[in-house]
Protein backbone atom coordinates (compact mmCIF):
# COMPACT_ATOMS: atom_id res chain seq x y z
CA UNK A 1 0.00 0.00 0.00
CA UNK A 2 2.56 2.58 1.21
CA UNK A 3 4.52 1.45 -1.75
CA UNK A 4 1.55 1.85 -4.09
CA UNK A 5 1.34 5.67 -2.86
CA UNK A 6 4.73 6.42 -3.51
CA UNK A 7 4.53 5.73 -7.38
CA UNK A 8 3.63 9.64 -6.81
CA UNK A 9 5.00 11.79 -4.63
CA UNK A 10 3.32 15.13 -2.76
CA UNK A 11 4.60 18.63 -2.98
CA UNK A 12 6.78 18.03 0.59
CA UNK A 13 8.15 14.06 -0.37
CA UNK A 14 9.26 15.64 -3.77
CA UNK A 15 11.00 18.38 -2.48
CA UNK A 16 12.85 16.58 0.61
CA UNK A 17 14.26 14.11 -2.02
CA UNK A 18 15.06 17.12 -4.18
CA UNK A 19 16.70 18.88 -1.18
CA UNK A 20 18.39 15.52 0.05
CA UNK A 21 20.39 15.44 -3.36
CA UNK A 22 22.94 16.52 -1.32
CA UNK A 23 23.55 14.92 2.62
CA UNK A 24 22.13 16.93 4.71
CA UNK A 25 20.36 16.83 8.52
CA UNK A 26 16.53 17.94 9.23
CA UNK A 27 16.66 21.55 9.97
CA UNK A 28 18.73 21.99 7.24
CA UNK A 29 16.39 19.74 4.92
CA UNK A 30 13.34 22.07 6.02
CA UNK A 31 15.07 25.29 4.91
CA UNK A 32 16.44 23.87 1.58
CA UNK A 33 12.93 22.88 1.03
CA UNK A 34 11.97 26.83 1.71
CA UNK A 35 14.30 28.17 0.03
CA UNK A 36 13.78 26.09 -3.20
CA UNK A 37 10.49 25.98 -3.48
CA UNK A 38 10.53 29.90 -3.07
CA UNK A 39 8.25 29.73 0.60
CA UNK A 40 6.31 28.25 -1.35
CA UNK A 41 6.21 24.71 0.64
CA UNK A 42 6.81 24.58 4.34
CA UNK A 43 7.47 21.77 5.96
CA UNK A 44 6.93 21.14 9.99
CA UNK A 45 9.25 19.00 11.60
CA UNK A 46 6.90 16.50 12.84
CA UNK A 47 5.83 16.18 9.13
CA UNK A 48 9.36 16.00 7.99
CA UNK A 49 10.17 13.28 10.65
CA UNK A 50 7.42 11.47 10.09
CA UNK A 51 8.53 11.59 6.24
CA UNK A 52 11.82 10.78 6.73
CA UNK A 53 11.03 7.65 9.08
CA UNK A 54 8.56 6.59 6.10
CA UNK A 55 11.62 6.65 3.29
CA UNK A 56 13.83 5.13 5.39
CA UNK A 57 11.69 2.06 6.23
CA UNK A 58 11.20 1.96 2.12
CA UNK A 59 14.99 2.14 2.07
CA UNK A 60 14.98 5.37 -0.11
CA UNK A 61 17.07 7.32 2.46
CA UNK A 62 19.73 6.45 4.76
CA UNK A 63 21.12 8.05 7.34
CA UNK A 64 24.76 8.26 6.93
CA UNK A 65 26.37 9.68 10.54
CA UNK A 66 25.32 11.47 13.41
CA UNK A 67 26.60 14.90 13.94
CA UNK A 68 25.98 15.22 17.26
CA UNK A 69 22.57 14.75 18.01
CA UNK A 70 21.79 15.13 14.21
CA UNK A 71 20.98 12.89 12.20
CA UNK A 72 22.60 13.44 8.52
CA UNK A 73 20.07 12.02 5.39
CA UNK A 74 21.35 10.49 2.55
CA UNK A 75 19.57 9.53 -1.30
CA UNK A 76 19.64 6.54 -1.86
CA UNK A 77 19.55 4.74 -5.91
CA UNK A 78 16.18 4.27 -4.85
CA UNK A 79 14.83 7.81 -3.85
CA UNK A 80 17.21 9.46 -7.11
CA UNK A 81 15.20 6.68 -9.03
CA UNK A 82 11.80 7.74 -7.85
CA UNK A 83 12.81 12.07 -7.92
CA UNK A 84 13.56 11.03 -11.56
CA UNK A 85 10.47 9.45 -12.37
CA UNK A 86 8.25 12.56 -10.35
CA UNK A 87 10.50 14.71 -12.68
CA UNK A 88 9.78 12.96 -15.90
CA UNK A 89 6.00 12.51 -14.95
CA UNK A 90 5.78 16.47 -14.46
CA UNK A 91 7.91 17.36 -17.46
CA UNK A 92 5.30 14.61 -18.82
CA UNK A 93 2.02 16.57 -17.66
CA UNK A 94 3.59 20.02 -18.68
CA UNK A 95 4.52 18.90 -22.30
CA UNK A 96 1.06 17.44 -22.62
CA UNK A 97 -0.23 20.86 -21.26
CA UNK A 98 1.63 22.57 -23.64
CA UNK A 99 1.01 21.08 -26.84
CA UNK A 100 -2.33 21.19 -26.03
CA UNK A 101 -3.05 24.58 -24.91
CA UNK A 102 -0.67 25.48 -28.13
CA UNK A 103 -2.96 22.98 -30.58
CA UNK A 104 -6.25 24.69 -29.26
CA UNK A 105 -4.37 28.31 -29.99
CA UNK A 106 -3.96 27.18 -33.44
CA UNK A 107 -7.54 25.73 -33.69
CA UNK A 108 -9.01 29.30 -32.79
CA UNK A 109 -7.00 30.85 -35.29
CA UNK A 110 -8.52 28.80 -37.63
CA UNK A 111 -4.37 27.48 -39.33
CA UNK B 1 13.08 30.69 46.01
CA UNK B 2 11.24 27.37 45.69
CA UNK B 3 9.37 26.18 42.86
CA UNK B 4 5.75 25.77 43.04
CA UNK B 5 4.11 23.19 41.53
CA UNK B 6 0.44 21.89 40.37
CA UNK B 7 -0.71 18.26 39.75
CA UNK B 8 -3.36 17.00 37.72
CA UNK B 9 -4.26 13.68 37.07
CA UNK B 10 -4.89 12.98 33.65
CA UNK B 11 -5.36 9.51 32.19
CA UNK B 12 -6.52 10.54 28.87
CA UNK B 13 -5.98 8.52 25.80
CA UNK B 14 -4.17 9.31 22.37
CA UNK B 15 -7.30 10.23 21.49
CA UNK B 16 -7.46 13.02 23.76
CA UNK B 17 -4.12 14.71 23.04
CA UNK B 18 -5.37 17.19 20.89
CA UNK B 19 -7.23 18.49 23.41
CA UNK B 20 -4.65 19.02 25.97
CA UNK B 21 -2.94 21.84 23.42
CA UNK B 22 -5.79 24.32 24.36
CA UNK B 23 -5.74 23.19 28.43
CA UNK B 24 -1.63 23.85 28.47
CA UNK B 25 -2.26 27.44 26.69
CA UNK B 26 -5.03 28.09 29.49
CA UNK B 27 -2.96 27.09 32.37
CA UNK B 28 0.02 29.17 31.15
CA UNK B 29 -2.35 32.12 30.79
CA UNK B 30 -3.35 31.35 34.24
CA UNK B 31 0.11 31.18 35.71
CA UNK B 32 0.86 27.69 35.47
CA UNK B 33 3.19 26.31 32.85
CA UNK B 34 3.29 22.34 32.09
CA UNK B 35 6.65 20.94 33.47
CA UNK B 36 6.18 17.33 32.95
CA UNK B 37 3.39 14.85 31.50
CA UNK B 38 3.43 11.17 33.17
CA UNK B 39 0.99 8.25 32.14
CA UNK B 40 -1.68 9.56 35.07
CA UNK B 41 0.00 12.69 36.20
CA UNK B 42 0.84 16.52 34.66
CA UNK B 43 2.81 18.64 36.77
CA UNK B 44 2.65 22.45 36.12
CA UNK B 45 5.08 24.99 37.57
CA UNK B 46 4.07 28.27 39.09
CA UNK B 47 5.19 30.98 35.95
CA UNK B 48 4.70 33.93 35.11
CA UNK B 49 0.95 34.27 33.15
CA UNK B 50 1.60 34.26 29.30
CA UNK B 51 0.31 33.48 26.17
CA UNK B 52 1.80 30.34 24.56
CA UNK B 53 1.20 27.65 21.52
CA UNK B 54 1.44 24.30 22.36
CA UNK B 55 1.78 21.38 20.33
CA UNK B 56 1.28 17.97 21.53
CA UNK B 57 2.89 14.98 19.10
CA UNK B 58 3.79 11.50 18.14
CA UNK B 59 6.40 10.55 17.56
CA UNK B 60 6.19 6.87 15.85
CA UNK B 61 8.99 5.57 16.42
CA UNK B 62 9.05 5.06 20.00
CA UNK B 63 7.67 1.92 20.72
CA UNK B 64 7.03 0.33 24.13
CA UNK B 65 10.28 -1.40 24.79
CA UNK B 66 12.09 1.87 23.48
CA UNK B 67 14.32 3.92 26.07
CA UNK B 68 12.08 7.55 25.21
CA UNK B 69 15.48 9.76 25.43
CA UNK B 70 17.30 7.14 22.72
CA UNK B 71 18.97 8.88 19.42
CA UNK B 72 15.73 8.89 17.37
CA UNK B 73 13.55 10.72 19.91
CA UNK B 74 16.68 13.22 20.88
CA UNK B 75 17.19 13.85 16.56
CA UNK B 76 13.28 14.60 16.68
CA UNK B 77 13.37 17.19 19.57
CA UNK B 78 16.33 18.14 17.78
CA UNK B 79 14.61 19.29 14.58
CA UNK B 80 11.41 20.72 16.38
CA UNK B 81 14.01 22.85 18.86
CA UNK B 82 15.84 23.92 15.57
CA UNK B 83 12.18 25.42 13.67
CA UNK B 84 11.48 27.48 16.89
CA UNK B 85 9.64 25.45 18.76
CA UNK B 86 10.77 24.76 22.58
CA UNK B 87 10.81 20.78 24.09
CA UNK B 88 8.50 20.63 27.10
CA UNK B 89 8.13 17.34 28.22
CA UNK B 90 7.31 13.71 27.12
CA UNK B 91 6.07 10.30 27.66
CA UNK B 92 6.54 7.45 25.02
CA UNK B 93 5.23 8.94 22.22
CA UNK B 94 3.62 11.82 23.76
CA UNK B 95 5.93 14.71 23.13
CA UNK B 96 4.80 18.32 24.07
CA UNK B 97 6.42 21.53 22.88
CA UNK B 98 5.36 25.31 23.23
CA UNK B 99 6.42 28.35 20.93
CA UNK B 100 5.50 31.98 21.79
CA UNK B 101 4.97 33.59 17.77
CA UNK B 102 2.06 32.51 15.76
CA UNK B 103 2.07 30.68 13.09
CA UNK B 104 3.26 33.37 10.41
CA UNK B 105 6.55 33.16 12.52
CA UNK B 106 6.97 29.28 13.68
CA UNK B 107 6.02 26.48 11.57
CA UNK B 108 3.42 24.52 13.04
CA UNK B 109 5.11 20.81 13.85
CA UNK B 110 2.91 19.47 11.04
CA UNK B 111 1.73 21.09 7.63
CA UNK B 112 -0.03 17.62 6.88
CA UNK B 113 -3.01 16.70 7.88
CA UNK B 114 -3.20 13.48 5.97
CA UNK B 115 -0.08 12.88 7.95
CA UNK B 116 -0.99 14.11 11.03
CA UNK B 117 -4.31 12.17 11.19
CA UNK B 118 -2.58 9.09 9.85
CA UNK B 119 -0.09 8.91 12.59
CA UNK B 120 -3.07 9.38 15.09
CA UNK B 121 -4.88 6.58 13.34
CA UNK B 122 -1.68 4.43 13.71
CA UNK B 123 -0.99 5.06 17.62
CA UNK B 124 -5.06 4.62 18.14
CA UNK B 125 -5.04 1.22 16.86
CA UNK B 126 -2.03 -0.07 18.27
CA UNK B 127 -2.07 0.93 21.62
CA UNK B 128 -5.72 1.18 22.38
CA UNK B 129 -8.23 -0.69 19.84
CA UNK B 130 -6.45 -3.93 19.55
CA UNK B 131 -5.88 -3.35 23.87
CA UNK B 132 -10.03 -2.51 23.85
CA UNK B 133 -10.39 -5.73 21.82
CA UNK B 134 -8.43 -7.99 23.66
CA UNK B 135 -9.86 -6.59 27.03
CA UNK B 136 -13.18 -7.22 25.34
CA UNK B 137 -12.99 -10.81 24.35
CA UNK B 138 -11.03 -11.93 27.14
CA UNK B 139 -13.42 -10.10 29.61
CA UNK B 140 -16.48 -12.15 27.76
CA UNK B 141 -14.90 -15.18 28.14
CA UNK B 142 -14.27 -14.94 31.58
CA UNK B 143 -18.01 -13.57 32.50
CA UNK B 144 -19.30 -16.40 30.06
CA UNK B 145 -17.43 -19.29 31.38
CA UNK B 146 -17.63 -18.12 34.80
CA UNK B 147 -21.19 -18.67 34.25
CA UNK B 148 -21.34 -21.46 32.42
CA UNK B 149 -19.55 -23.75 34.53
CA UNK B 150 -21.17 -22.39 37.77
CA UNK B 151 -24.52 -22.10 36.78
CA UNK B 152 -26.89 -21.64 39.44
CA UNK B 153 -24.22 -22.23 41.95
CA UNK B 154 -23.07 -18.99 41.52
CA UNK B 155 -25.83 -17.71 44.06
CA UNK B 156 -23.67 -19.81 46.56
CA UNK B 157 -20.70 -17.49 46.66
CA UNK B 158 -20.52 -13.88 47.40
CA UNK B 159 -16.95 -13.98 45.71
CA UNK B 160 -18.48 -15.29 42.59
CA UNK B 161 -21.62 -13.10 42.35
CA UNK B 162 -19.81 -9.73 43.08
CA UNK B 163 -16.61 -11.16 40.42
CA UNK B 164 -19.97 -11.75 37.55
CA UNK B 165 -21.01 -7.96 38.26
CA UNK B 166 -17.72 -6.94 38.28
CA UNK B 167 -17.31 -8.27 34.66
CA UNK B 168 -20.28 -6.80 33.74
CA UNK B 169 -18.74 -3.40 34.89
CA UNK B 170 -15.10 -3.83 33.22
CA UNK B 171 -17.27 -4.85 30.08
CA UNK B 172 -19.76 -1.96 30.04
CA UNK B 173 -15.99 0.12 30.37
CA UNK B 174 -14.25 -1.33 27.44
CA UNK B 175 -17.49 -1.18 25.81
CA UNK B 176 -17.45 2.89 26.25
CA UNK B 177 -14.21 3.12 25.18
CA UNK B 178 -13.79 1.51 22.56
CA UNK B 179 -16.80 2.95 20.95
CA UNK B 180 -15.26 6.27 21.63
CA UNK B 181 -12.15 5.11 19.61
CA UNK B 182 -13.91 3.83 16.75
CA UNK B 183 -15.61 7.06 16.79
CA UNK B 184 -12.20 8.21 16.74
CA UNK B 185 -10.84 6.83 14.15
CA UNK B 186 -13.47 7.13 11.83
CA UNK B 187 -13.49 10.86 12.16
CA UNK B 188 -9.56 10.89 11.74
CA UNK B 189 -9.96 8.42 8.38
CA UNK B 190 -12.26 11.18 7.08
CA UNK B 191 -9.67 14.28 8.01
CA UNK B 192 -7.32 11.91 6.24
CA UNK B 193 -9.19 11.25 3.34
CA UNK B 194 -10.22 14.71 2.86
CA UNK B 195 -7.32 16.69 4.04
CA UNK B 196 -9.23 18.08 6.53
CA UNK B 197 -7.43 19.54 10.12
CA UNK B 198 -7.53 17.37 13.28
CA UNK B 199 -10.85 16.53 14.35
CA UNK B 200 -10.85 18.98 17.70
CA UNK B 201 -12.02 17.69 21.02
CA UNK B 202 -12.35 20.17 24.26
CA UNK B 203 -10.09 18.77 27.01
CA UNK B 204 -13.67 18.91 29.06
CA UNK B 205 -15.03 16.34 27.47
CA UNK B 206 -12.25 13.73 27.22
CA UNK B 207 -11.75 14.60 31.08
CA UNK B 208 -15.79 13.48 31.42
CA UNK B 209 -15.89 10.58 28.80
CA UNK B 210 -12.20 9.44 30.85
CA UNK B 211 -14.02 9.89 34.45
CA UNK B 212 -16.65 7.78 32.85
CA UNK B 213 -14.67 4.85 31.69
CA UNK B 214 -12.58 5.44 35.22
CA UNK B 215 -15.73 5.11 36.99
CA UNK B 216 -16.56 1.76 35.70
CA UNK B 217 -13.70 0.14 35.91
CA UNK B 218 -13.62 1.56 39.47
CA UNK B 219 -16.91 0.14 40.20
CA UNK B 220 -15.91 -2.94 38.59
CA UNK B 221 -12.54 -3.12 41.03
CA UNK B 222 -14.68 -2.49 44.17
CA UNK B 223 -17.08 -5.45 43.29
CA UNK B 224 -13.99 -8.13 43.13
CA UNK B 225 -12.53 -6.85 46.35
CA UNK B 226 -16.59 -6.51 47.89
CA UNK B 227 -16.56 -10.29 46.95
CA UNK B 228 -13.33 -11.10 48.46
CA UNK B 229 -13.56 -9.13 51.59
CA UNK B 230 -17.17 -10.39 52.03
CA UNK B 231 -15.87 -14.47 51.85
CA UNK B 232 -13.20 -13.44 53.99
CA UNK B 233 -15.40 -12.15 56.78
CA UNK B 234 -17.71 -15.16 56.22
CA UNK B 235 -15.06 -17.63 57.39
CA UNK B 236 -13.21 -18.48 53.86
CA UNK B 237 -9.50 -18.77 54.11
CA UNK B 238 -6.97 -15.76 53.38
CA UNK B 239 -5.95 -18.17 50.46
CA UNK B 240 -8.63 -16.91 48.29
CA UNK B 241 -7.15 -13.54 47.55
CA UNK B 242 -4.10 -15.66 45.93
CA UNK B 243 -5.92 -15.07 42.11
CA UNK B 244 -5.96 -11.17 42.69
CA UNK B 245 -2.22 -11.60 43.89
CA UNK B 246 -1.56 -12.47 39.90
CA UNK B 247 -3.00 -8.82 39.16
CA UNK B 248 -1.27 -6.96 42.21
CA UNK B 249 1.85 -7.94 41.88
CA UNK B 250 1.31 -7.77 37.61
CA UNK B 251 0.60 -4.02 38.29
CA UNK B 252 3.94 -3.66 40.09
CA UNK B 253 6.12 -5.67 37.66
CA UNK B 254 4.53 -3.60 35.20
CA UNK B 255 5.39 -0.23 37.28
CA UNK B 256 8.75 -1.37 37.73
CA UNK B 257 9.91 -2.31 34.27
CA UNK B 258 7.92 1.06 32.82
CA UNK B 259 10.67 2.80 35.17
CA UNK B 260 13.54 0.43 34.21
CA UNK B 261 12.98 1.72 30.34
CA UNK B 262 12.67 4.84 31.10
CA UNK B 263 15.41 5.15 33.40
CA UNK B 264 18.62 3.30 31.74
CA UNK B 265 19.31 3.42 27.93
CA UNK B 266 19.31 -0.17 26.83
CA UNK B 267 18.38 -1.23 23.34
CA UNK B 268 14.70 -2.52 22.45
CA UNK B 269 16.34 -5.75 22.45
CA UNK B 270 17.56 -5.69 25.60
CA UNK B 271 14.27 -4.35 26.97
CA UNK B 272 12.48 -6.64 25.57
CA UNK B 273 14.76 -9.10 27.32
CA UNK B 274 14.15 -7.84 30.54
CA UNK B 275 10.13 -8.03 30.33
CA UNK B 276 10.08 -11.89 29.26
CA UNK B 277 12.66 -12.28 31.99
CA UNK B 278 10.62 -10.21 34.53
CA UNK B 279 7.37 -12.11 33.48
CA UNK B 280 9.11 -15.70 33.34
CA UNK B 281 10.05 -14.60 36.92
CA UNK B 282 6.67 -13.84 37.93
CA UNK B 283 4.46 -16.57 36.54
CA UNK B 284 6.82 -18.96 38.69
CA UNK B 285 6.47 -17.12 41.88
CA UNK B 286 2.78 -16.91 40.92
CA UNK B 287 2.49 -20.26 40.13
CA UNK B 288 4.60 -21.19 43.97
CA UNK B 289 1.91 -19.29 45.80
CA UNK B 290 -1.22 -20.72 44.20
CA UNK B 291 0.28 -24.08 45.21
CA UNK B 292 0.83 -22.83 48.38
CA UNK B 293 -2.35 -21.77 48.91
CA UNK B 294 -4.14 -24.48 47.77
CA UNK B 295 -2.32 -26.44 50.46
CA UNK B 296 -3.62 -24.04 52.90
CA UNK B 297 -7.17 -24.58 51.75
CA UNK B 298 -7.12 -27.95 51.65
CA UNK B 299 -5.27 -28.83 54.90
CA UNK B 300 -6.33 -25.95 56.79
CA UNK B 301 -9.84 -26.72 55.79
CA UNK B 302 -9.70 -30.20 57.10
CA UNK B 303 -7.81 -30.09 60.24
CA UNK B 304 -10.21 -27.34 61.68
CA UNK B 305 -13.13 -28.71 63.98
CA UNK B 306 -15.94 -27.17 63.39
CA UNK B 307 -18.89 -27.06 66.60
CA UNK B 308 -21.78 -28.03 64.44
CA UNK B 309 -24.32 -24.92 65.41
CA UNK B 310 -27.42 -25.46 63.02
CA UNK B 311 -29.40 -28.29 62.71
CA UNK B 312 -28.40 -31.67 61.10
CA UNK B 313 -29.45 -35.25 60.74
CA UNK B 314 -26.81 -37.35 61.79
CA UNK B 315 -26.58 -41.43 61.29
CA UNK B 316 -27.64 -42.11 64.64
CA UNK B 317 -30.95 -40.10 64.08
CA UNK B 318 -31.62 -42.90 61.11
CA UNK B 319 -29.92 -46.01 61.99
CA UNK B 320 -28.24 -47.58 65.35
CA UNK B 321 -25.50 -46.04 66.73
CA UNK B 322 -22.64 -45.62 65.15
CA UNK B 323 -19.88 -43.58 65.89
CA UNK B 324 -18.24 -42.02 62.76
CA UNK B 325 -15.12 -42.80 61.14
CA UNK B 326 -15.34 -38.83 59.67
CA UNK B 327 -17.29 -36.37 59.98
CA UNK B 328 -17.06 -32.87 58.42
CA UNK B 329 -19.16 -29.97 58.68
CA UNK B 330 -18.85 -26.51 56.47
CA UNK B 331 -20.89 -23.32 56.45
CA UNK B 332 -20.75 -20.84 53.90
CA UNK B 333 -23.26 -18.41 53.04
CA UNK B 334 -23.44 -15.65 50.72
CA UNK B 335 -26.11 -12.87 50.30
CA UNK B 336 -28.26 -14.71 47.83
CA UNK B 337 -27.83 -17.26 49.70
CA UNK B 338 -27.20 -16.51 53.67
CA UNK B 339 -27.92 -20.01 54.94
CA UNK B 340 -26.52 -22.73 53.09
CA UNK B 341 -24.38 -25.39 55.20
CA UNK B 342 -23.42 -29.52 54.74
CA UNK B 343 -22.59 -32.29 57.09
CA UNK B 344 -21.45 -35.66 56.84
CA UNK B 345 -20.98 -38.66 58.65
CA UNK B 346 -19.35 -42.12 57.25
CA UNK B 347 -18.22 -45.03 58.86
CA UNK B 348 -17.11 -48.41 57.19
CA UNK B 349 -20.81 -49.46 57.05
CA UNK B 350 -22.59 -46.62 55.90
CA UNK B 351 -22.60 -42.89 55.27
CA UNK B 352 -24.97 -39.83 55.02
CA UNK B 353 -24.65 -36.58 54.17
CA UNK B 354 -26.83 -33.62 53.27
CA UNK B 355 -26.49 -29.85 52.58
CA UNK B 356 -29.31 -27.50 53.23
CA UNK B 357 -29.60 -23.67 51.15
CA UNK B 358 -32.15 -21.13 52.39
CA UNK B 359 -31.81 -18.41 49.73
CA UNK B 360 -33.48 -14.89 49.98
CA UNK B 361 -36.10 -15.56 48.29
CA UNK B 362 -38.50 -18.17 46.57
CA UNK B 363 -37.14 -17.23 43.16
CA UNK B 364 -33.39 -18.07 43.53
CA UNK B 365 -34.71 -21.22 45.33
CA UNK B 366 -36.30 -22.38 42.22
CA UNK B 367 -33.32 -21.57 39.92
CA UNK B 368 -31.51 -23.86 42.74
CA UNK B 369 -33.77 -26.72 42.86
CA UNK B 370 -33.88 -26.65 38.61
CA UNK B 371 -30.12 -26.32 38.48
CA UNK B 372 -29.39 -29.49 40.48
CA UNK B 373 -32.90 -31.14 39.18
CA UNK B 374 -30.97 -30.64 35.41
CA UNK B 375 -27.50 -31.74 36.70
CA UNK B 376 -29.71 -34.93 38.00
CA UNK B 377 -31.25 -35.67 34.67
CA UNK B 378 -28.12 -34.99 32.61
CA UNK B 379 -25.80 -37.70 34.66
CA UNK B 380 -26.61 -40.73 32.57
CA UNK B 381 -25.15 -42.64 35.18
CA UNK B 382 -28.03 -42.46 37.91
CA UNK B 383 -31.48 -43.07 37.62
CA UNK B 384 -34.13 -40.22 39.03
CA UNK B 385 -37.44 -39.86 39.65
CA UNK B 386 -39.56 -36.40 39.75
CA UNK B 387 -41.91 -37.26 42.55
CA UNK B 388 -45.42 -36.68 43.18
CA UNK B 389 -47.06 -34.23 45.36
CA UNK B 390 -47.97 -36.92 47.57
CA UNK B 391 -44.50 -38.72 47.96
CA UNK B 392 -42.62 -35.34 48.49
CA UNK B 393 -44.97 -34.88 50.68
CA UNK B 394 -43.59 -38.08 52.94
CA UNK B 395 -40.45 -35.98 53.01
CA UNK B 396 -41.92 -32.95 54.02
CA UNK B 397 -41.33 -31.44 50.62
CA UNK B 398 -43.55 -29.06 48.33
CA UNK B 399 -41.25 -30.82 45.31
CA UNK B 400 -38.85 -33.74 45.34
CA UNK B 401 -36.64 -35.92 42.78
CA UNK B 402 -35.43 -38.92 44.03
CA UNK B 403 -32.12 -40.35 42.35
CA UNK B 404 -30.67 -43.87 42.72
CA UNK B 405 -26.77 -45.03 41.77
CA UNK B 406 -25.54 -48.45 43.20
CA UNK B 407 -26.61 -48.53 46.59
CA UNK B 408 -26.69 -45.04 47.42
CA UNK B 409 -29.58 -42.80 47.32
CA UNK B 410 -30.14 -39.10 46.94
CA UNK B 411 -33.22 -36.74 47.50
CA UNK B 412 -33.21 -33.20 45.99
CA UNK B 413 -36.46 -31.68 48.27
CA UNK B 414 -37.54 -27.83 48.09
CA UNK B 415 -39.73 -26.68 50.87
CA UNK B 416 -41.56 -23.11 50.53
CA UNK B 417 -37.72 -21.63 49.80
CA UNK B 418 -35.43 -23.68 51.43
CA UNK B 419 -33.94 -26.73 49.66
CA UNK B 420 -32.08 -29.94 51.29
CA UNK B 421 -30.08 -32.69 49.94
CA UNK B 422 -29.65 -36.33 51.46
CA UNK B 423 -27.87 -38.71 50.17
CA UNK B 424 -27.05 -42.02 52.20
CA UNK B 425 -26.58 -45.83 51.57
CA UNK B 426 -29.51 -47.74 51.85
CA UNK B 427 -27.97 -50.91 52.35
CA UNK B 428 -27.67 -49.96 55.72
CA UNK B 429 -30.42 -47.19 56.37
CA UNK B 430 -33.90 -47.78 56.28
CA UNK B 431 -35.90 -45.24 54.08
CA UNK B 432 -38.38 -44.66 56.24
CA UNK B 433 -36.37 -43.99 58.95
CA UNK B 434 -34.29 -41.22 57.03
CA UNK B 435 -38.48 -39.72 56.18
CA UNK B 436 -38.94 -39.45 59.70
CA UNK B 437 -35.50 -37.79 60.29
CA UNK B 438 -36.20 -34.91 57.46
CA UNK B 439 -39.84 -34.52 58.97
CA UNK B 440 -38.11 -33.51 62.26
CA UNK B 441 -35.26 -31.93 60.26
CA UNK B 442 -37.62 -29.93 58.15
CA UNK B 443 -39.05 -28.32 62.08
CA UNK B 444 -35.97 -27.62 63.70
CA UNK B 445 -34.80 -25.64 60.38
CA UNK B 446 -37.72 -23.35 60.86
CA UNK B 447 -36.55 -22.34 64.06
CA UNK B 448 -33.23 -21.28 62.50
CA UNK B 449 -33.71 -17.60 61.24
Amino acid sequence: MAREQLQTLSEPMYYILLALLKPMHGYEIMQTVAVISKDRVKVGAGTLYALLTRFEKDKIISHVSDDGRRKIYRLEDKGRELLYKEYNRMQESLGAYNDYVQTLAKEEKGE
Amino acid sequence: MKIKYKHQLYMGSISDMKSLEEHFSKMAERGWMIDKIGAVNHRYRAAEPCKKRFFVDLLPSIGTFDYPDNDDAKSYRQICEESGWTFISANGQFHVFCAEGDENEITPIHTDNKIQAKLHIKAIVKFELLTYIYCLVMFSIFAFLQFRFTGYDIYLSNMAIFSLFGWMFFLLGVLWSLTFVLVRIFKLAKAAKEDLPMPKISYRSAKARTGVQLTLFAIAITFFFGGMVLEIAGGMSLAIISPSLACIVGTFVGFWIRRQINTKERTRKQNRNLFIGAMAIMVVVLMVLSVFSMYLIFTLEENAAKPVKLPVITLSDVTEAMTPNNTYYDVFGSIAVPLHYSYGETTNKSDLSMEVFRPINKKIAQDLFNHYAKMIESDDEMTYFHLGTREAALWGADVAVETAYGSNVGLLLMRDKTILRVWFCNECIEQEAVQQAVQSFWLELALVK
